[in-house]
C-alpha cells in the first residue's frame, strides 16, 4: 500500500495526504458516533427491505385476480421471514467488525471501523456523489449500448442460420476472453477519453446478452411453431410473435448478468484511465491511505450494482406478467 | 376425380379438399420409410369427414401436407382449388395441444390468428370479441391460457379455427389429450356449433365413437405406408345428439369400424413388413 502511494503521480499524492490530515482531525468524534450509526443503519436497511418487499408483492396482487391477493399476502410474510436471517447476520458482522477495530485499536488507515467509514463518507459526500454520478452514467450508457448491440446481433444471427452456424461457436469461445484485461489495449487505441471506457463496459455487457438471447430464440415451443406455420404465419411473423416473446426470460437473465457486471467493469475502466468516477476516486483514496473512503467507494459500487439488477428484475416482472398467472384459477 | 365419393354433401358442391394418390417417404438409416402409400380422399363443401387410423399411420403427416408444411413425393393436393403450399394458410387448423401463446390473452391469441389470416387489426378485435360472446366465453377474454382448464383451452382453440376465414378446417385429434368426460362434453359442444354453420372439416382421430358421432363420412387409414382401406357414409341424420350412442345401428357401425381397424393393426405385421 505504501509503495503504491509513492509510485502515484504527484497530484494524487498531494491530494491523498491532505485527506489523511483531515481524517485525523475527525477521528475522535467519528469513533464515538460509530456504534450508534452502525446500529441505526442496519435496522433502517432491514426496514426498507421489508417495505420494498411488501409494496412489490402488493403491486403483483393488484395485477392478478382477486384470489391472488391472499396468496401475495402469504408470500410477503414468507419473504420477510426469508429476509430476516441474512440481515441479522449482516448486522452482527458489522457489529463484530466495529467491536474488533475498537478492541484492538486497529489504525484507521489499515482497517477503519464501519462507523468511521460512514462518518468519513458523509464528510466526503459531495465528492462521492459526483464520482458516483460519473460512474453511474458510464455504467448506464455502456449497459444500454452493449445490451442493445447484443440483442440486435442475436436477432440478426438467428434470422441468418448460416451466419449463425459460423459465428455462434466463436461467440461462446470468446466468453473466455477476460474482457476487463482488454482495458489497457483500448486505452492504447482510443486514448483517455470516454470512448475506451464506454467500449469496455459495452463489451462486458454485450456477450451475456447476445449468448442468452441466441439460446432463447432457439427454444421456442415446436408445437406452437408448427401451429403458426400451418395457419400460414411467415418468417417475420413467427419471429415477432413466437420466438422473440419466448426468448424474453433468457434475455432477462442475460440482462441481469450484464447489469451485475456493468458497474464493476465501469469502475475498472475508470481505474485504467480516467480523471473521474468511483474507480478513479478509490485509486486516489487508496494511494492517500484514505482506506475508509475506499470502503465507502466499494459500498457505493455494491449499492449501484444491486440497484441496477433490481431495476432489471422489476422490468422482467413487468414484461413477464403472464408467467405469474401460471397455476392460477386452473 | 373422386367426386362420387363425396356423397355426404350435395353431389354438385365443389370440393374443398382433393387429395390424389399422395405418397411420401422419409429417409431412414436403412433406405427410405414409406409413410403414405398413395392416399386419395376428398372433402366436399359443408362436409364433415373423419380420418380414422391406428397411431403412427401418418394421419398428422397428411395434415402437414395439406397445410403445406411439406411436399409429397408424388400425387397432388388441392385446397379450395389451389395446390397445397402454393400460398401459406390455405386451411384453418386446430392441433391436439391447444397451441395458445402463453404471453397472449385468450382474446389476443384469437386476434393473432385472424391477423395472420389477413384481417385488419380492428376487424380481428371485433370478430374475436363477438366470437367469444357467441360461445359464452367472454369472461375468459382477458385471461392467460394457462389459467384455463384443458377443455376450455380447446374451446378457445376451436373458436380460433372457426373464426378463421378459410373454407376448410383441419382438426388434428383435437380432444385426444382430454379426459373421457371432458372429451364427451367437447364432442357435443363441437357438434352443436358445427351444425350451426357447417364448415368443411377434415378430422383426424383414433376414437371410433368420436368419428361416428361427428362425421358425414369416415375414412379408415391403414398402418404405414398408409392408404384408405375403408370408407363409410354415416347414415344418421342431423342435428345429432349423443343419444345416438345407445342406438343399435351405432353399435353395429362401431363394431364394423373396430374390426376394420383391428385388421389393419394385425395385418401390418405379416403383410407389410
Amino acid at each position: 500500500m505504501a509503495g503504491s502511494g509513492h509510485r502515484g503521480p504527484d497530484r494524487n499524492e498531494a491530494d491523498g495526504r491532505e485527506a489523511v490530515r483531515r481524517d485525523a482531525a475527525a477521528d475522535g468524534a467519528a469513533s464515538e458516533r460509530a456504534g450508534a450509526a452502525a446500529d441505526g443503519a442496519a435496522s433502517e436497511r432491514a426496514g426498507a427491505a421489508a417495505d420494498g418487499a411488501a409494496s412489490e408483492r402488493a403491486g403483483a396482487a393488484a395485477n392478478g385476480a382477486k384470489s391472488a391477493r391472499a396468496r401475495a399476502g402469504g408470500r410477503t410474510r414468507a419473504r420477510l421471514k426469508a429476509a430476516w436471517p441474512p440481515l441479522a447476520v449482516l448486522a452482527a458482522l458489522l457489529l463484530l467488525w466495529e467491536a474488533a477495530v475498537r478492541l484492538w485499536g486497529v489504525e484507521a488507515w489499515l482497517m477503519p471501523s464501519p462507523g468511521r467509514i460512514l462518518s468519513d463518507a458523509w464528510e466526503a459526500r459531495e465528492r462521492l456523489a459526483g464520482h458516483a454520478g460519473a460512474t453511474l452514467s458510464l455504467t448506464l450508457l455502456g449497459f444500454a449500448g452493449g445490451s442493445a448491440a447484443g440483442f440486435a446481433l442475436a436477432a440478426l444471427l438467428h434470422l441468418l442460420p448460416l451466419v449463425r452456424a459460423g459465428v455462434y461457436p466463436l461467440l461462446v469461445l470468446s466468453q473466455n476472453v477476460p474482457i476487463i484485461a482488454l482495458g489497457p489495449l483500448l486505452v492504447i487505441w482510443f486514448g483517455f477519453g470516454l470512448l475506451p471506457k464506454l467500449l469496455l463496459v459495452m463489451l462486458v455487457c454485450f456477450f451475456p446478452v447476445c449468448v442468452a438471447m441466441l439460446g432463447g430464440l432457439r427454444g421456442a415451443d415446436p408445437a406452437l411453431e408448427r401451429y403458426l406455420r400451418m395457419i400460414g404465419a411467415g418468417r417475420w411473423r413467427r419471429f415477432a410473435s413466437l420466438e422473440l416473446p419466448s426468448s424474453a426470460p433468457h434475455l432477462f437473465s442475460g440482462l441481469k448478468l450484464a447489469a451485475s457486471y456493468s458497474v464493476t467493469s465501469a469502475v475498472v475502466a475508470e481505474w485504467i484511465g480516467s480523471d473521474r468516477g468511483l474507480g478513479y476516486f478509490m485509486l486516489l483514496s487508496s494511494k492517500g491511505f484514505k482506506t475508509s473512503l475506499v470502503f465507502a467507494g466499494v459500498a457505493i459500487v455494491v449499492a449501484l450494482s444491486l440497484l441496477l439488477v433490481a431495476a432489471v428484475a422489476g422490468a422482467e416482472r413487468l414484461a413477464l406478467r403472464w408467467r405469474s398467472e401460471r397455476g392460477g384459477a386452473a | 376425380m373422386n367426386r362420387k365419393r363425396s356423397n355426404g354433401a350435395s353431389p354438385s358442391a365443389p370440393l374443398v379438399l382433393e387429395v390424389d394418390r399422395v405418397a411420401l417417404s422419409y429417409p431412414q438409416a436403412a433406405g427410405r420409410t414409406q409413410v403414405l402409400g398413395g392416399v386419395s380422399l376428398s372433402v366436399g363443401a359443408g362436409e364433415f369427414v373423419s380420418l380414422l387410423g391406428p397411431s403412427g399411420s401418418g394421419k398428422t403427416t397428411l395434415l402437414g401436407l395439406v397445410g403445406g408444411l411439406e411436399r409429397p413425393d408424388s400425387g397432388r393436393i388441392l385446397v379450395a382449388g389451389e395446390p397445397a403450399g402454393s400460398r401459406p394458410g390455405l386451411a384453418a387448423y386446430m392441433p391436439q395441444q391447444a397451441a395458445l401463446l402463453p404471453w397472449r390473452t385468450v382474446q389476443g391469441n384469437i386476434e393473432l390468428a385472424l391477423r395472420i389470416a389477413g384481417r385488419s387489426r380492428e376487424e380481428a378485435r371485433r370478430l374475436a370479441r363477438e366470437g367469444l360472446e357467441r360461445l359464452g366465453l367472454e369472461r375468459h377474454a382477458r385471461s392467460y391460457p394457462q389459467v384455463l382448464s384443458g377443455g376450455m383451452q380447446q374451446r378457445v382453440s376451436f373458436l380460433r379455427a372457426l373464426l378463421s376465414p378459410q373454407p376448410l378446417m383441419l382438426l388434428d385429434e383435437p380432444f385426444g389429450a382430454l379426459d373421457a368426460l371432458t372429451r364427451q362434453e367437447m364432442q357435443e359442444w363441437l357438434l352443436s356449433l358445427w351444425e350451426q354453420d357447417r364448415r368443411s372439416v377434415l378430422l383426424v382421430t383414433h376414437s371410433i365413437e368420436e368419428a361416428l358421432l361427428l362425421s358425414d363420412r369416415i375414412l379408415v387409414l391403414s398402418s404405414a405406408p398408409a392408404t384408405i382401406v375403408r370408407e363409410l357414409a354415416v347414415p344418421f341424420g342431423r342435428p345429432r345428439r349423443r343419444q345416438l350412442w345407445s342406438e343399435s345401428a351405432f353399435g353395429e357401425l362401431k363394431e364394423e369400424l373396430y374390426q376394420a381397424l383391428r385388421r389393419e393393426r394385425g395385418g401390418s405385421g405379416e403383410g407389410r413388413a
